[in-house]
Parts: structure tokens; C-alpha cells; sequence
């Protein structure tokens, strides 16, 4: 693929910024006081999230309403096991990993079946029952959710403690979730997925089916979502259905559309900004929600002229069916 | 359950189904006719209630009436010039988005301005109380009345849609958007046009519901979800799928709350009730996506 090829110095600068962030958070979280150290856990944790969505919008071309679903069920999970005493961070995040791949698999081979808009609303459908699923569950609070008291440990020989020893391990997980986001580019998976999003009949005919493609980059952002609220719950030591519920799901997908679909030093810059807006604006009033909406409104506003990349040359009238979006016309 | 229980919850559901279809109305036209989905429309529900509210305790309820639908409709008119204009050609992530950021600011807006308290919408006097239906039954006069209101806004909205020549063209734009553009019709014209009849009767719902329910901001946004059910399962651009879609999404929804108890299937009962109508929803998709009620 001619386009690739031609980004790969612009990859090559990418991965150096990603390397650099990560450098940087890892000696931040040496010196930051326990406040900074909360902000700068969240802003890796949606840019962990962001990376596996960024994946399936902007390279699988599928458009999803309802990942604050499998949020919800990473921080389910992690808090369950802090509950039965089974505080092992390994175990805890492979038994998220497995089901959210599970549910994931599941609702986009559910999902994948429909088309365009309706897709998106398949995808809130799934998610709405999620998350009245949560809400549901009296014992673990019902609407309230629950505290998430014990923090896990690393094969019972490092306990994560302390804010500073959570935040080591997540920049580790991180750090790892960018490599694997990488290798997955990289690969004939991801090239697939590209080939899937601009044109999938004729990946069809080439005897693959597109369907399979999307479903698998459907799964894979499914466990970075979970890992990432897996790992939410036990930042903020708190777990309740509101982690489900739809306005999460636009967040996230709004992480995607400020981050670009190119690089994942923007998306980093992306989660940056949410939160900082979160936590900035809400220290002069409560209305942080109306920036962050004003922001996404002026970003979607904004000539496509503006925007990194080329207009594909395919976003004529196969536009119209609505798999094709701005994003995917940046990375193409 | 007695038998009199039982009719009243058919009432309701009926009269839910009868507001949802309100909402759902502006909804689905704009998904037919202009391909975009208006997460926002929630909030024009959300602005005709508090509008009522406010104008309606300085001025008495009739002219808090006439406030409500007047400033819905200068909103709706300037958003559809300001911003929905600028989003029918960009991509669908860029609608959901677009709409889902302006969905973010009217909540904030009200909350400014009306605070985050809810208020409690008045009803006027002359149609508080209740009337004897028959036998034991007592229905409160209010949602009667709104229940009437409702059909006649119904059998307006089909009779502008289905005997004069704008409703023709908004038919048209529905069926083959296009065809329309080529025959010289304003497209952007007809467009807002279907906006703001949509705007009228998502601010009529509000203006009905609010004083059944507690208003504050965010209070059209569940709302909303219900009708993008009501869309799937009717059919998008479809004003008779959606209305039998609206009234079956009100029916199973009230029902199924009154119907199933709370401690139904070991707690779950609440959630399979509130569960019902996207099982539905989701059923649609796979099983009909072109609606229930689409030929």
C-alpha cells in the first residue's frame, strides 16, 4: 500500500514522541504530589482506551457507541476480585482481558451484522442493556457501585500500594499497549483492516471476509477498553454503573475524533485535554461539560480542508453508506 | 393485578407511546429526509419544558404555552442555521459527535440558567383532578387531556404530510433525496423546514410531560435513546412505522414496569423491564433492520 509506505517517517516520529511521552510520565510520576499523580493515571488510562479505539474507528472504519460497556466490565471485574481477597494484578487483568474478548467477539458479531447508523445504534442497544445489567446487581450496590478498597499486587512479591507504585504499572501496561497497538498496524491483521475500511468487497473477493476483520478489530479494542477500566477502578478506587452509560461511550469515541486517526501521540494529546478540561474547568465552575461540548462541535465544524492528510479519492458517493468518516479519510 | 390496574397502566402506556411518538416524529423525519442522526433533539424537548415553566408562572399556563413552542422553535431555527446545516455532509461520526457536543451544551446552558435543582412544572387548575372513567376507574384529567392533545397533533402532522405540497416534498426527500435536489426543489429550505416541525412537536411533548415528570437538565436524553428505538423498530422516515412503533416501545416499557416486580428473577426484574425495549430494539436489527412496519 503506496500510503503506508509514504507515513513511514511520519510513524518513525510518532513512535519517538509516544517514546518520549512515556519516558516523561514514567519520572512525572516520581515527582508529582497525590493529586497530579490521579490526573496523570487518567490521562494514560483513556489514551490506553483511545489507542485499541482508534484501531477499530480509524483503521477498521467501524464506528462504535457502546465501549463504556466493556469500561463497566473491567471495572466490574477488577472489583470483584479485590472482593474475594484475589488481588493478584495478572490474573485480574488476563481474566478481564478474556472477558472482554469474550463479550466483545460477541456483541461485533452481533453489531457487524447491520450497517451504517444502525450500526451505532446496535452498538447503544447492547450497551444500554449492559448497563442496566450493572445497575441491576443489588449486592454490588445496584446504582451506587461500590469501593474498590485493596489494591492488587504483582504475584503477591509487589504490593501497588501506593498511588506512585499503581502508576509504575500502568505506565508499564501502557507502554506494552502501545507496542502491541504498533505490531498490530503493522501486520497483515492491520493492513486488513485498512482494506476492510476503504473497500471491503474487494477484500471479499480476494477471499477474505471483511466481516471476520471487523469483528476481530471489534474485539481487540474491546480488551483495551476493559483493561483500561479495569485499571480506572482501581485508580480511583471506585466502580459503579455510571461507567457504562452512554454519555462514557461518547467520551470515549470523542477521544478518537480530537486524537485524529494517525497518530497515537495525538490521541495522548487528546486524553490530555479531556481530562485537563475536566479537572481545570471544574475548579472555576461545575459547567465542564459545556467546553467539551463546544470543543467537539468546533472540531467537527471545522473545514475538512484543515484537517492532516489527503481526501481519499474514494469518499464519493461510497460515503453515503456510512462506513466511510473523516477520520478514515485522514489516515487513507 | 386487578382489572381496573390493568387498564389505567394501558392508559398510560398508550399516552407514553403517544409522547414518545411526538419526539420521535422530528427524529426519524430528519434521519429520513436528511440522513443524520440529531442527538440533540432531546434537548429541544428539555428547552420547550423549562421555557413553559418559567413563562408560564410569571404569565399563567396559556401564554407560558405559546412561550414554550415560540422559543423552541427560535432555538431550533437558529441551531439548524448555526450548526446542523454545516453537518448533513460530513460523516456520521461527525453528526453523532457533533449533535452528542451540542447535546452537551444545552445541558450545561440549563443548568446555568435554571440551576440543577428539578422543578415542578404546574398544570393548569382547570385541568387538575381526575375523571370516573367507569366503575372504580379514576383517570387524572390531565393526562387525559394530553392524551387528546397528542392524536390531534398526530392526525395534524399526517394530514401535513400526507395532503399539502411541502408534506409531499418532505415524502419525496425521504424516498429519493436526490431526485428531489435535481428537480430544482431548495433543498436546504425543505430541510429546515422538517427541522423545525420536528422541533414543534418535541417541544409540544415537553411542554405536555413536564409536569409528569421532575424537569431538569438532562431529562430529554433518556428520552432520546428511546426514540432512536422507536426509529429502529419503525423504520427510518416512516411516520406510520413510527407511530406504531412508538406506541408498541410506550406499551412494553410501561407495562413491563408496572408488570414485573422488582424482586422478579432475584432483583433482576428492574432490569429486564428497563432491558425490554433494546432486546426488542436489538432483535429488529438482526432479525428486520429495514423497521417492523416498513413494507
Amino acid at each position: 500500500m503506496k500510503h503506508e509506505s509514504s507515513g513511514k517517517f511520519r510513524l518513525g516520529a510518532d513512535t519517538w514522541t509516544v517514546g518520549l511521552i512515556l519516558l516523561a510520565s514514567a519520572l512525572a510520576v516520581g515527582l508529582l504530589d497525590v493529586y497530579l499523580l490521579k490526573l496523570l493515571g487518567k490521562v494514560l488510562i483513556f489514551w490506553l482506551i483511545a489507542l485499541g479505539l482508534q484501531l477499530l474507528v480509524a483503521q477498521a472504519g467501524v464506528i462504535s457507541l457502546g465501549h463504556a460497556a466493556f469500561m463497566a466490565t473491567g471495572a466490574y471485574i477488577a472489583g470483584l476480585f479485590s472482593l474475594q481477597g484475589q488481588h493478584d494484578l495478572i490474573l485480574m487483568l488476563a481474566c478481564v482481558a478474556v472477558a472482554c474478548a469474550a463479550f466483545g467477539s460477541l456483541m461485533g458479531a452481533l453489531i457487524l451484522r447491520t450497517h451504517g447508523l444502525y450500526q451505532l445504534m446496535a452498538t447503544l442497544a447492547i450497551a444500554q442493556m449492559a448497563y442496566y445489567g450493572f445497575q441491576s446487581l443489588r449486592s454490588l450496590g445496584g446504582d451506587d457501585g461500590f469501593a474498590v478498597s485493596t489494591r492488587p499486587d504483582i504475584l503477591g512479591l509487589v504490593s501497588l500500594n501506593t498511588d506512585f507504585k499503581l502508576l509504575i504499572a500502568i505506565v508499564v501496561i501502557l507502554a506494552i499497549g502501545v507496542w502491541m497497538a504498533n505490531r498490530i498496524r503493522c501486520s497483515e491483521m492491520g493492513a486488513l483492516m485498512r482494506a476492510v475500511r476503504d473497500d471491503g468487497r474487494r477484500v471479499a473477493s480476494l477471499g477474505i471476509s471483511p466481516y471476520g476483520i471487523k469483528v476481530w478489530a471489534f474485539l481487540i479494542s474491546a480488551v483495551y477498553t476493559g483493561i483500561g477500566g479495569a485499571l480506572f477502578a482501581h485508580l480511583t478506587r471506585f466502580t459503579s454503573p455510571q461507567l457504562g452509560s452512554w454519555f462514557m461511550s461518547g467520551e470515549l469515541i470523542i477521544l478518537v475524533l480530537l486524537g485524529g486517526g494517525k497518530t497515537r501521540s495525538g490521541l495522548f494529546l487528546a486524553a490530555a485535554a479531556v481530562v485537563g478540561i475536566q479537572e481545570v474547568v471544574a475548579r472555576y465552575t461545575d459547567h465542564w461539560p459545556m467546553v467539551l461540548g463546544a470543543l467537539v462541535v468546533a472540531r467537527v465544524l471545522l473545514p475538512s480542508g484543515l484537517r492532516l492528510g489527503r481526501k481519499s479519492p474514494r469518499s464519493g458517493p461510497s460515503a453515503a453508506d456510512g462506513q466511510a468518516t473523516s477520520i478514515q479519510r485522514e489516515t487513507s | 393485578m386487578s382489572f381496573a390496574l390493568l387498564l389505567e397502566q394501558l392508559l398510560n402506556g398508550l399516552q407514553f407511546g403517544l409522547m414518545l411518538f411526538l419526539l420521535s416524529v422530528g427524529v426519524t423525519l430528519i434521519f429520513g429526509v436528511m440522513n443524520l442522526v440529531n442527538i440533540s433533539h432531546g434537548s429541544l424537548f428539555m428547552l420547550a419544558a423549562f421555557f413553559t415553566y418559567t413563562a408560564g408562572a410569571r404569565w399563567g399556563y396559556g401564554l407560558g404555552l405559546l412561550v414554550g413552542l415560540a422559543g423552541t422553535i427560535a432555538v431550533a431555527v437558529l441551531l439548524e442555521w448555526l450548526v446542523i446545516r454545516h453537518l448533513y455532509r460530513k460523516s456520521h461520526l461527525d453528526q453523532v459527535l457533533g449533535t452528542f457536543g451540542l447535546m452537551l451544551i444545552f445541558n450545561e446552558l440549563v443548568r446555568i440558567v435554571w440551576g440543577s435543582e428539578p422543578i415542578f412544572a404546574l398544570t393548569p387548575d382547570w385541568l387538575s383532578g381526575s375523571v370516573q372513567l367507569f366503575g372504580t376507574l379514576y383517570y387524572p384529567t390531565y393526562r387525559l387531556a394530553i392524551t387528546g392533545v397528542a392524536i390531534i397533533a398526530g392526525i395534524a402532522i399526517w394530514l401535513l404530510l400526507s395532503r399539502t405540497r411541502i408534506g409531499m416534498l418532505v415524502r419525496a426527500g425521504a424516498d429519493k433525496r436526490e431526485t428531489v435536489e435535481s428537480l430544482g426543489v431548495n433543498i436546504n429550505f425543505l430541510f429546515a423546514v422538517v427541522f423545525v416541525i420536528g422541533a414543534v412537536l418535541a417541544a409540544l411533548a415537553g411542554i405536555m410531560m413536564g409536569p409528569l415528570i421532575t424537569v431538569e437538565s438532562g431529562i430529554g436524553d433518556p428520552l432520546l435513546i428511546l426514540a432512536l428505538v422507536v426509529i429502529v423498530v419503525g423504520g427510518a422516515g416512516s411516520i406510520k412505522g413510527c407511530l406504531a412503533a412508538s406506541l408498541l416501545v410506550g406499551m412494553i416499557d410501561t407495562l413491563s414496569r408496572a408488570l414485573v416486580t422488582a424482586d422478579f428473577a432475584g432483583g433482576a426484574g428492574r432490569a429486564l423491564s428497563s432491558m425490554s425495549v433494546y432486546l426488542l430494539m436489538l432483535g429488529v436489527l438482526l432479525l428486520r433492520p429495514q423497521g417492523l412496519f416498513t413494507r
